[in-house]
């Protein structure tokens, strides 16, 4: 016989894992406010904590059950947070101040040696050691851009600091996905492979960017993309480039730069990003950090111990002495430079990720390197955000 | 320096008759957003290890920067310092990633987002006035006159009034105020009339007098020095030279140097020919000329003072212009009268031409980014 009552609930009633998913995302935005009234950051230095914390509270197949989803949209968010970073890269500039472009290969290739040599100090193989410097090379995008935007900051070091991760982001793509072709030996001394792997990904990362750049371009002549509503159109357009993209077997994150910079440097007339669409992914961004804190684990931030501390230090000295040695000729001060060089600081998101594909190519390495790159990785996802952030503050581009 | 303490009025330095000087306010922008950027701290160290003639200064807000000339003889003078200082700013403005700007306004800035340059003086001024502070992110131009004794710069002050609609038509460039045509073609100079000091400087003709009058108005408490006054026009006794302020900054250092030699002159013929002495009563219509002026520009209606005849403002200046000729030739600045009158005949000036640029383009950010280049010279 069917129960009296069949429109009630079962006793106690099933909580399905969102719930645990929508607490995280109140806590972390009462954070968020919290720090931003009392201790003046940003609001997303609160975010990873909260999301660690929570993580910790509910166990581990939080995250895992909505992997699928928030993924995607996560993806979709950073390709908007990428698009946005590339808009800001002004080629003119970087013509008109070639000290700039050196910085930024400067910065570059000493954290690319920095996080190399560490690895190898601790016993990793040549190539797992390319990889993992070339990851070292990137400044995570989100970091900086969404603390930029928080911040509302603006000058030298806030403009540099977004050129600069646009560019070693670049850098660092192109660097890994020829590292881990070395790695797994594919080019077996095939020249042409090694040769046309990158000319590949960067041609055809190029016209993906290309084709984004000259739809929103188009759009931009007949529509004014600052309305909310033109926010809904670009991001069709956005969603459909990601499709494009994997289809193709490209890195989004390349190509969504590269659109950025084609639609900003296309053509003379002005650009300016649209503001309502640059929230719409910024918002998004903010689950980025939550869910990047939920994967944190307090063993991580631990296990590494002071060797993870000396693979951060040495990443983070290698890029502020790559941006300090030439601060002058760049033409900021002194002062700038050690800001502009400390903000750079804060680690790509991929690392964590490669860290563990890496120990599964390599066992061996599961008791050296990955406990220490995780570990590295943790602690800058938590650290990243305040860094910056000071760093803005301190500068006295911060305007609020 | 103590700006609290009051400092005597200067003695009037002697200076060369009909010598010119320019200074412009300019507007620094960013090269992201096309918006004021507060960095006239970081271009002034990189220009600071720059040879150019003059001087670069900073200004109240930290999003506007001075350029001066030094002491011009005449036009061509005048033109080529304005050129070499300019092409320094901007190059080192290209290596920051940075934009500068003529104009009197910035279309579409919001004052509330400015922020004061460091320096006791900006700081006191902005606690004085408040929020008036902040609005006066407004962008000139101001030509010295050089004169050879005081009583003759007063007297030159005062014959010249009658010209300052003049002056205003000529520069102005500023028709949009954050984000909207305000219809007119310097809505600059509304902000210069909130402050309590501002119009026109006391009609007295001798220096003695003026001495007089300044140390009552010291007495009062109400100011501690000249800098305190905002008149349109104002003796400048360090130089030793009266200071035309009404004019916008124009949109190319070209057309700066073609009004400052327009005011030269005007300067000479007044000086020499003295076709009318100066009155109390020619301040009748002085605030009706000025807003014609800052409303409608050439078309503006001027009442010639001590009569009742109108004409329009354009009228007016080419009529001037043609008077004026046989000095402008003997300062050897035909060629920047010759400029000026065309640009009067096709009634083109920096406020129509910003209008144009956002008719044509109807993004604020463009005309801002056209603007740019127009002042590089690009």
């Amino acid at each position: 016989m069917e129960a009296p009552f069949f429109f009630l609930p079962d006793w106690p009633p099933e909580i399905s894992p969102l719930l645990w998913i929508a607490l995280a995302v109140v806590g972390a935005a009462l954070a968020g406010e919290w720090v931003r009234h009392h201790l003046g950051l940003p609001r997303i230095t609160a975010y990873p904590v909260v999301g660690m914390v929570v993580a910790a509270i509910a166990g581990d197949r939080l995250a895992a059950e909505h992997n699928e989803w928030l993924n995607r949209g996560l993806d979709v968010a950073l390709a908007i947070l990428l698009f946005e970073l590339g808009s800001r890269v002004d080629l003119r500039w970087l013509r008109h101040n070639r000290w700039l472009l050196v910085t930024s290969l400067c910065e570059a290739l000493a954290a690319f040696g920095a996080v190399f040599a560490v690895s190898r100090y601790l016993g990793m193989a040549v190539e797992p050691a390319v990889v993992l410097g070339a990851i070292g090379m990137a400044s995570s995008p989100a970091v900086v851009m969404r603390v930029v935007a928080e911040s509302n900051a603006q000058g030298q070091v806030s403009t540099r600091l977004l050129v600069l991760t646009a560019l070693n982001t670049i850098y660092a793509v192109v660097g890994v996905h020829l590292a881990l072709g070395g790695l797994h030996q594919r080019y077996s001394d095939d020249w042409l492979l090694a040769i046309t792997h990158p000319l590949y990904l960067l041609g055809v990362g190029l016209l993906v960017g290309k084709l984004l750049a000259m739809a929103v371009g188009g759009l931009h002549l007949w529509l004014k993309l600052r309305d909310e509503y033109a926010s809904i159109i670009l991001l069709g357009l956005v969603l459909m480039t990601i499709s494009l993209i994997e289809a193709l077997r490209l890195p989004v994150t390349l190509c969504m730069l590269f659109a950025g910079i084609v639609l900003r440097n296309g053509e003379r007339r002005a650009w300016v990003f649209p503001q309502h669409f640059g929230s719409v992914g910024g918002v998004l961004v903010v689950m980025l950090f939550l869910v990047v804190g939920m994967q944190i684990k307090l063993a991580h931030l631990l296990t590494g111990g002071v060797l993870a501390l000396l693979l951060i230090g040495a990443r983070s000295l290698a890029k502020l002495c790559g941006v300090l040695l030439l601060a002058r000729p760049a033409g900021i001060s002194w002062r700038q430079g050690l800001l502009l060089g400390l903000a750079l600081s804060p680690a790509a998101g991929p690392v964590m990720v490669a860290a563990a594909d890496l120990g599964q190519i390599y066992p061996e390495l599961q008791a050296t390197l990955v406990p220490v790159a995780m570990s590295a990785a943790a602690i800058m996802e938590l650290a990243g955000p305040i860094i910056v952030a000071l760093c803005l503050k301190w500068s006295g581009e911060r305007r609020e | 320096m103590n700006e609290e303490t009051v400092s005597a009025l200067p003695a009037f330095s002697q200076s060369a008759a009909l010598s010119l000087g320019i200074e412009l306010e300019l507007q620094i922008i960013g090269g992201q957003d096309y918006n004021l950027i507060g960095a006239a701290p970081d271009l002034l160290r990189e220009i600071a290890s720059c040879k150019h003639p003059g001087e670069v200064k900073p200004e109240i807000v930290d999003s506007m920067i001075e350029l001066s000339t030094d002491i011009c003889r005449g036009y061509d003078d005048a033109l080529s310092q304005l050129r070499s200082i300019r092409n320094e700013l901007v190059h080192q403005a290209d290596r920051l990633g940075l934009l500068l700007s003529g104009g009197g306004t910035h279309p579409f800035q919001h004052w509330g987002q400015q922020a004061i340059f460091d320096a006791p003086r900006f700081h006191h001024l902005s606690q004085l006035y408040g929020y008036l502070a902040k609005q006066f992110t407004i962008f000139g131009q101001h030509v010295h006159i050089g004169c050879a004794c005081p009583d003759k710069a007063l007297w030159l002050l005062h014959a010249f009034s009658r010209y300052i609609p003049h002056l205003i038509a000529l520069s102005a460039a500023s028709p949009f105020v954050q984000g909207i045509d305000t219809g007119f073609q310097s809505a600059r100079l509304n902000s210069v009339f909130a402050f309590p000091l501002s119009g026109r400087a006391p009609f007295v003709l001798s220096w003695d007098d003026f001495t007089v009058y300044y140390r009552k108005m010291v007495a009062t408490g109400v100011v501690k020095s000249m800098k305190d006054f905002y008149w349109d026009i104002r003796p400048k006794p360090e130089f030793g030279t009266i200071e035309l302020r009404v004019m916008d900054t124009p949109l190319t250092v070209e057309r700066a140097a073609q009004i400052a030699a327009y005011a030269q002159a005007l300067a000479r013929y007044l000086l020499e020919e003295k076709p009318v002495e100066p009155r109390e009563d020619d301040y009748l219509v002085y605030t009706f000329n000025r807003f014609q002026a800052c409303r409608f520009g050439y078309d503006g209606t001027l009442v010639v003072p001590g009569s009742a005849e109108q004409r329009t403002i354009r009228d007016d200046i080419l009529r001037t212009m043609a008077v004026v000729e046989v000095h402008a030739y003997d300062l050897g600045s035909t060629e920047a009268l010759n400029l000026l009158r065309t640009e009067v005949l096709q009634r083109r000036n920096g406020a129509s031409e910003v209008r144009a640029s956002y008719a044509r383009e109807g993004a604020l950010e463009e005309v801002v980014r056209q603007g740019s280049e127009l002042w590089a010279g690009r």
